[in-house]
């Protein structure tokens, strides 16, 4: 038998419970914010590794490999200690002195590591467009960029969208790291409430219930959004058969 | 106007072509045949800058494809090509298929595209069919949806690879009719089809890739009994039944 005896009370106590709620939007809006700028590191990045220059490629596929190889928290680390130490004193005086810069370290260290794994998946659904596609985008008089913009990325999109999820998910838990450069997010606040209240397991309980239930509701909305694509899809699939031929 | 020099292409360690000299003045129409593999196809992809080659050059009225940095891009749509397997754009409407370059290339606003994407889809007898998706058109209208998509851009060259392998004999017809209306507006067309038929009714000339090497075929019959490529030599033999000259 259990011995433990659980004590919720901290729950009904505002100040514990605007930290929890507090927290909780922070992580919500950190992963918001690194998922999109990541979105777009990862495109850019992914388009970089199929431009026809090897100067181009090259150093991209490099950059990718670089941050694939190095845990997340590092690069949260490295843009909350180490950037403001590499640019100019007044810039870096600056960026100490800004209240949100914890955030901002954050969401860039956050991006560039979802960016790097995204750019893999983007690349990959670029590629699986298949030639033909490309050769008529070519043919008729499209510049790199209007090939990317009007042709693969839609293209592409539909395929690469379920792994597009999954790193977003990933990026969503990943916002704990977070709690290494004091940003007040869920785990931040759980570990303030602990040092004060000593209830480890019940605060423990309380974020990963918050945790699971936010990420499953991502999954959940992403999922829907995805069958009502793939409706639309045998929707048409379906329409062939009212076709005269 | 298309002027190709000298242009040779190694394929998979296999030469396709073997210095192929042709010219195709405006308003000229000129029918490509040969056997299968012959490299028809890479020639045209050539001409549209689609595929480097390994040796020549190849220019579009004046400007070079080949040697040059950007390929089919330098040409901005000025080369229609008309895909084998057409190549429509999966995720668009017929529609919306011819008037992306129009519109993103050749600067039109969407309702001057549409206007004339429209047109060009009721000339084809394709006027319901601009809001179907690829894959809910026949093999005919893709390829008709896909001719289209290459007139829109009102190319000075056109290049049709086997325009009329998915159409029944009255659409034929009317890729003919619309070959000699290309004729009339000044366009160099080369068409690349099996269809000789076809190719008697709209070519001023017919040429034949054979074994590398291009052969100017008369479209008088009589004077094909003079050439003496291999290829003919042994089609010749198979039909006189004389097996001794098939193996020779």
């Amino acid at each position: 038998m259990l011995q433990y005896e659980f004590d919720w009370s901290f729950v009904t106590r505002p100040q514990f419970l605007g930290l929890i709620v507090d927290g909780t939007l922070r992580t919500i809006a950190l992963a918001l914010l690194s998922g999109a700028l990541s979105f777009m590191l990862g495109a850019l990045i992914a388009i970089a590794r199929l431009w026809p220059s090897a100067f181009i490629r090259m150093p991209a596929n490099v950059l990718v490999e670089v941050v694939r190889n190095v845990p997340a928290l590092f690069w949260i680390l490295f843009f909350y200690f180490v950037l403001p130490e590499l640019v100019p004193a007044a810039i870096g005086r600056a960026l100490h002195e800004w209240s949100g810069y914890a955030i901002a370290a954050g969401v860039m260290g956050l991006a560039v590591d979802n960016g790097a794994y995204l750019s893999d998946i983007l690349r990959n659904g670029m590629v699986k467009v298949s030639k033909g596609q490309r050769d008529a985008a070519s043919s008729c008089g499209m510049s790199i960029w209007q090939e990317c913009l009007h042709i693969l990325c839609p293209q592409s999109l539909r395929t690469m969208m379920p792994a597009v999820a999954n790193r977003m998910i990933h990026n969503f838990k990943n916002t704990s790291l977070c709690v290494a450069i004091t940003l007040p997010e869920l785990t931040w606040a759980t570990q303030q409430i602990e040092s004060i209240t000593f209830k480890g397991l019940e605060v423990t309980l309380t974020a990963t219930i918050i945790y699971a239930v936010v990420s499953l509701s991502i999954a959940c909305g992403l999922s829907c959004c995805f069958r009502t694509r793939a409706q639309i899809g045998t929707r048409v699939e379906e329409g062939q058969g009212d076709v005269v031929r | 106007m298309i002027d190709c020099k000298c242009v040779f292409k190694r394929l998979a360690g296999r030469e396709v072509l073997k210095g192929v000299d042709l010219r195709v003045t405006s308003g000229e129409t000129l029918v490509l045949c040969g056997p299968s593999g012959s490299g028809k196809t890479t020639l045209l992809r050539a001409i549209n800058g689609l595929e480097p080659i390994d040796g020549g050059s190849i220019t579009i009225d004046e400007r070079p494809v080949w040697p040059s940095k950007k390929g089919a891009r330098e040409l901005k749509g000025k080369v229609g090509m008309l895909f084998q397997h057409f190549n429509l754009f999966e995720h668009l409407s017929a529609l919306d298929n011819i008037c992306l370059a129009p519109r993103h290339v050749l600067g039109l606003t969407r309702g001057e595209a549409e206007r004339r994407a429209l047109r060009l889809l009721d000339d084809l007898g394709l006027a319901d069919k601009g809001s179907h998706h690829p894959s809910q058109l026949s093999g005919g209208e893709k390829q008709r949806v896909a001719l289209a998509r290459c007139l829109a851009m009102e190319p000075s060259v056109m290049l049709l690879d086997e325009p009329t392998s998915a159409l029944d004999p009255s659409r034929t017809a009317q890729i003919a009719e619309l070959v000699r209306r290309l004729k009339k507006d000044n366009v160099a067309t080369v068409i690349v089809s099996h269809d000789r038929q076809f190719g008697y009714q709209v070519a001023d000339r017919m040429v034949s890739l054979d074994f590398g090497h291009l052969v100017d075929l008369h479209q008088d019959a009589s004077c094909c009994a003079s050439l003496t490529t291999p290829l003919i030599h042994a089609a010749r033999a198979m039909r006189s039944g004389n097996a001794a000259a098939v193996a020779a």
